[in-house]
């Protein structure tokens, strides 16, 4: 009977171990500890059919907080590459793109960073990790803010772009500073398979967002802190781009800039701004 | 470097074993150590009509599986681990398994009455629809549990089990708030063997439950995730005379997901199959229903690991080349389906078996989409963060993800000639079961004849020809194998597969290749150089994708 | 350094197996599996009073295997006959398959018992890597001989050591 009594203490225990979660499903983010903003790279490409959920994912995180969250869309690895004679011939990939998807070991789509912040070595977060990742940056404090200062010269076809960083705390370390081109409002075709977002298959007019085009200054950017930083001090870094023999709409167009640690690559603050006010 | 170490460490094995052989007595009288490895590898070259080129290579020219299994007993004691290196894995395994270690250890002890298990362990708690730990090397799969096992059998006829544990991911170590942890529970009770008034009894009653629960932290700043999330199951296997029913039942509570796009609908699984067996002849069916029924130990992972369910495919598994090329694999979001089979033997010494019978097989399987309706007007099906749909329980949705019919003959003419014929008819959906929208639905026609010639009773040739016909995907093909073997050590075989029909032309690709081996006991040395086609292997709903590959491919196993 | 530890103890473990005294040392090991109509047995309880016994690994989706059990079917009832042996085919198919092995085993009318391992825990516990594997078990339940692969012929090989094991004879094939 002692047994009976055992296991009926076990069942219990295990019926107890069930949460029932009732509507509203949706809970909230916190927005106004920390000054940290968010990066999230959202590894995509048009043939893969989890993509667009994966797009609405950051989007969904993004909504929470507007001004704190910027995504970039990196098309890059084999769902990318372009396949002639189809509708999927138009090749959105880009130098630095292919290398950071090789670098940090995205093997298959969608998956992505959020500020490229590693654990045991792994960067590579799925979509479903990337809110609960976002909300740890958001309490975070950063010892920099970045301003950003674009001006585009329609008679010129240029874009001249100045980055800075405002120290508000000390920094110790290396750091080198990526500023990034990215375009909203891309009309091309797109693999997908969640009826909620479009049609089952291709959605030929897919609104692609956030589409890295460029990054201005190398793949891995340039030195920004050397040794280390003090409060009150300001590094100003300033970038052309000219926009000839290019497709890129500088209405749709944002600069992205972030500065990272060289050491484990995990983004100090980011933040973006668009081309044309 | 990694490679030559392991490579270096099995020869070094070898060696002192064969040295030290003679010379170490018996340590332990009652101790016994077996064990088993296994090597496979590849060595890849560039092949332009397989469009597989120097650069795409990048210097991954070499692809190396490894195993190597230890078990040791003392008694009631036993204690085993496993060695596995992938450097780098071959084509077509997942990169994540690349790199080496013991992903495997335990001990045990067991009696009559009690087992205790620590460490590395597999179970399956009835068919699997709750929890099944399991390993599967061709596949590169292994979702372990590590942690406790205890199998309690108070009287006979009763068996109690009880696991708890985190599950393994390649070579992920467990940390804190990563993964989930499962526990889980189960009781099977053997009626005949419970009460003394049944023991001869000619219905036949096990009946079976299981309850499990997984738990994971949420730590998601958007949704409000069920931490502990659990599933029961019920099952029963009824046997009288002739006749064998065998079903279960299972149910989970909310389980937002990666895999069902972070819904909150509860999920169900059902199996029941009734078999009916006499005498030469077998005749079975069976239904399966799915709905929402993927259970992972983390719910954001969409690849294969961590799987906690186990959700078995109906649709027969085939062993011929081109028979398989289209294989179903389960889809956990949600499937129906039924299969009919008949097995039988016609006579010896009748007009059609001849002097050594004949064998018939007939089988259809069918899989269908369950139906989904919106469960109110504003929320989109399967909408993420909602409950998603409803479903009615009893109706098949309208599309086809599977069909099959398909018959088997098989014919031993006299001392010399035997030959199987086979038959299918196949329509799979690969837009759904590769998850590739847009691609079509195969219907294909598949024929097979394979024929063994024995020139001695040591000697023989067996002959392989196939065909599959379709207007879809890569065209027709053709397959022709010549397989010579002296038993019990050797084989040789050549084989093509011929895609004659690929709309491409430059995709007519002939899939040449020549393959050899030795046995000896258990050791099995098999060496074979050619193309491999682009394919999916599938074991159970698990399947892999192999990619075109052209090369040397090496296969070393053994025990002891 | 852990792994190298283990290395270690593995190495000792492999070399401590290949030096222990053979006929003394296969035992049976103690795993339950199933009958066909679901009836848990332990294996180690399997016995042919004091007669050989062939235990075969096989599987539903593996064509050598069904092969080496019709080549085993066809000699049974000589090979009883002649030297009492008892043969256990094992399947190892999973919950995919395993209802469909006793419509199937009666289809084929094979006279010998077949027991289901349907997570493979006999398969890991005998090391068993690819199938058909084939062992010989001889009176006092030691494993004496084991083979894997199967080809047309190879029955005849495994029918000459059942017949010594059957007298008592050493069965060491070299």
């Amino acid at each position: 009977m002692r047994i009976i009594k055992v296991i009926s203490i076990i069942i219990a225990i295990t019926f107890a171990s069930c949460d029932k979660v009732e509507p509203p499903y949706q809970s909230g983010f916190d927005c106004l500890s920390g000054n940290k903003k968010v990066l999230i790279e959202d590894y995509t490409g048009h043939t893969c059919v989890n993509c667009p959920g994966a797009a609405i994912t950051a989007h969904e995180i993004q909504s929470n907080c507007e001004d704190r969250i910027i995504i970039v869309s990196v098309h890059a690895g084999f769902f990318a590459e372009p396949l002639p004679g189809s509708d999927f011939a138009y090749d959105f990939r880009t130098e630095a793109g292919e290398e950071w998807n090789n670098f940090f070991g995205i093997v298959s789509n969608p998956n992505g960073l959020v500020n490229r912040v590693n654990y045991d070595g792994n960067y590579v977060l799925a979509p479903g990790q990337w809110a609960e990742e976002a909300n740890k940056v958001l309490g975070e404090n950063s010892p920099v803010n970045i301003n950003i200062f674009n001006v585009f010269n329609p008679s010129t076809n240029k874009l001249t772009t100045k980055v800075d960083g405002e120290f508000v705390g000390n920094t110790v370390g290396d750091y080198n500073l990526i500023v990034c081109l990215t375009e909203n409002h891309i009309i091309k075709p797109q693999k997908n398979n969640d009826a909620s977002i479009g049609v089952v298959g291709t959605i030929l007019d897919y609104e692609h967002m956030h589409v890295l085009r460029k990054v201005l200054n190398g793949n891995w950017g340039e030195g920004f802190v050397t040794g280390s930083a003090t409060p009150g001090q300001t590094i100003t870094k300033t970038y052309e781009i000219s926009f000839d023999g290019t497709d890129w709409l500088p209405e749709n167009c944002n600069i992205v800039a972030f500065i990272y640690d060289v050491a484990d690559k995990s983004v100090l603050q980011v933040n973006e701004s668009p081309l044309v006010q | 470097m990694k490679r030559i170490t392991f490579i270096a460490f099995l020869l070094l094995s070898v060696f002192s074993v064969l040295s030290l052989k003679a010379q170490i007595g018996n340590v332990l009288d009652q101790s016994q150590v077996h064990g088993s490895f296994q090597v496979d590898g590849q060595y890849y070259q560039s092949d332009k009509a397989l469009g597989i080129t120097d650069s795409l290579l990048n210097g991954h020219r070499v692809g190396l599986n490894g195993f190597g299994n230890i078990i040791y007993t003392l008694g009631n004691l036993s204690a085993g681990l496993r060695y596995e290196a992938y450097l780098s894995p071959i084509a077509g395994f997942d990169p994540s398994l690349d790199g080496d270690g013991f992903p495997y250890m335990y001990v045990s002890f067991t009696d009559e009455k009690f087992s205790i298990t620590a460490g590395s362990f597999y179970e399956q708690f009835g068919n699997g629809l709750v929890l099944r730990s399991y390993e599967e090397w061709t596949l590169g799969y292994d979702n372990a549990l590590n942690g406790v096992r205890l199998i309690y059998q108070p009287i006979r006829g009763l068996i109690l089990k009880g696991v708890y544990g985190s599950q393994r991911k390649f070579w992920d170590k467990y940390v804190k708030n990563g993964r989930g942890t499962v526990r889980g529970l189960d009781g099977e009770m053997n009626f005949n063997e419970l009460f003394a008034s049944m023991s001869d009894s000619k219905l036949r009653v096990v009946l079976g439950g299981s309850m499990v629960s997984k738990y994971q932290i949420d730590a998601n700043p958007i949704y409000k995730l069920p931490e502990n999330v659990a599933s029961f199951a019920g099952r029963a296997n009824i046997g009288l005379g002739k006749f064998n029913l065998s079903t279960e039942y299972a149910y989970k509570i909310n389980d937002p997901s990666a895999i069902n796009n972070y819904i909150y609908k509860d999920g169900e699984a059902f199996l029941a199959s009734l078999s009916y067996s006499t005498k030469g002849l077998g005749l079975f069916a069976q239904v399966k229903r799915i709905d929402n029924f993927s259970y992972k130990s983390d719910r954001d992972v969409t690849v294969n690991a961590l799987d906690i369910s186990y959700l078995p495919p109906i649709s027969e598994t085939h062993a011929y080349a081109l028979t398989s090329m289209y294989p179903y694999a389960t889809q956990p979001n949600g499937e129906m389906g039924f299969q009919l089979l008949v097995n039988y033997k016609v006579p010896k010494k009748s007009k059609l078996g001849g002097k050594y019978g004949m064998g018939i097989a007939i089988e259809y399987s069918q899989i269908n989409d369950i139906v989904r309706d919106q469960v109110d007007d504003t929320t989109f099906i399967n909408q993420k963060g909602t409950l998603g749909y409803a479903s009615d329980f009893f109706k098949f949705g309208d599309h086809v993800f599977w069909r099959d019919f398909n018959i088997t003959i098989d014919k031993k003419f006299n001392r010399k000639w035997k030959a199987i014929i086979q038959y299918m008819y196949q329509t799979y959906d690969i837009a759904t079961i590769e998850g590739h929208p847009g691609e079509p639905v195969v219907s294909s026609r598949i024929a097979v004849a394979d024929i063994t010639y024995k020139f001695t009773s040591r000697k023989s040739l067996r002959t392989e020809i196939q065909g599959l016909w379709t207007k879809e995907d890569m065209g027709d093909w053709a397959a022709l194998l010549l397989e010579y073997t002296v038993s019990p050590h050797w084989f040789v075989s050549v084989t093509d597969q011929y895609n004659y029909g690929n709309p491409v032309k430059t995709d007519q690709v002939h899939y040449f290749s020549v393959a050899g081996g030795y046995t000896r006991e258990t050791t099995r040395f098999q060496i074979a150089y050619g193309r491999q086609r682009e394919g999916i292997v599938c074991i159970g709903g698990v399947c892999r994708q192999v990619p075109a590959a052209s090369g040397l491919s090496l296969t070393v196993s053994t025990n002891f | 350094m852990k792994n190298l530890i283990i290395a270690g103890i593995f190495s000792l473990l492999v070399l401590a197996s290949f030096s222990q005294n053979e006929s003394q040392n296969t035992n049976l090991p103690s795993v339950n599996i199933k009958t066909l109509d679901g009836q848990t047995v332990n294996f180690q309880s399997l016995t042919n009073n004091g007669k050989p016994m062939i235990i075969s690994f096989w599987a539903l989706w593996c064509k050598p295997c069904k092969k080496e059990l019709d080549a085993f079917n066809e000699n049974y009832e000589d090979w009883q006959e002649k030297t009492g042996v008892k043969i256990y085919a094992i399947s190892i198919d999973d919950a995919r398959s395993t209802a469909k092995v006793m419509p199937f085993v009666s289809g084929k009318d094979w006279e010998f018992e077949v027991l289901l391992d349907p997570n493979s825990d006999l398969k890991r516990a005998m090391n068993v890597n690819m199938i058909p594997h084939t062992f010989l078990i001889d009176g006092n339940g030691k494993i004496v001989y084991q083979h894997t692969s199967y080809y047309e012929g190879s029955e005849y090989e495994l029918f000459e050591l059942v017949k010594k094991v059957a007298k008592g004879e050493s069965v060491s094939e070299k």
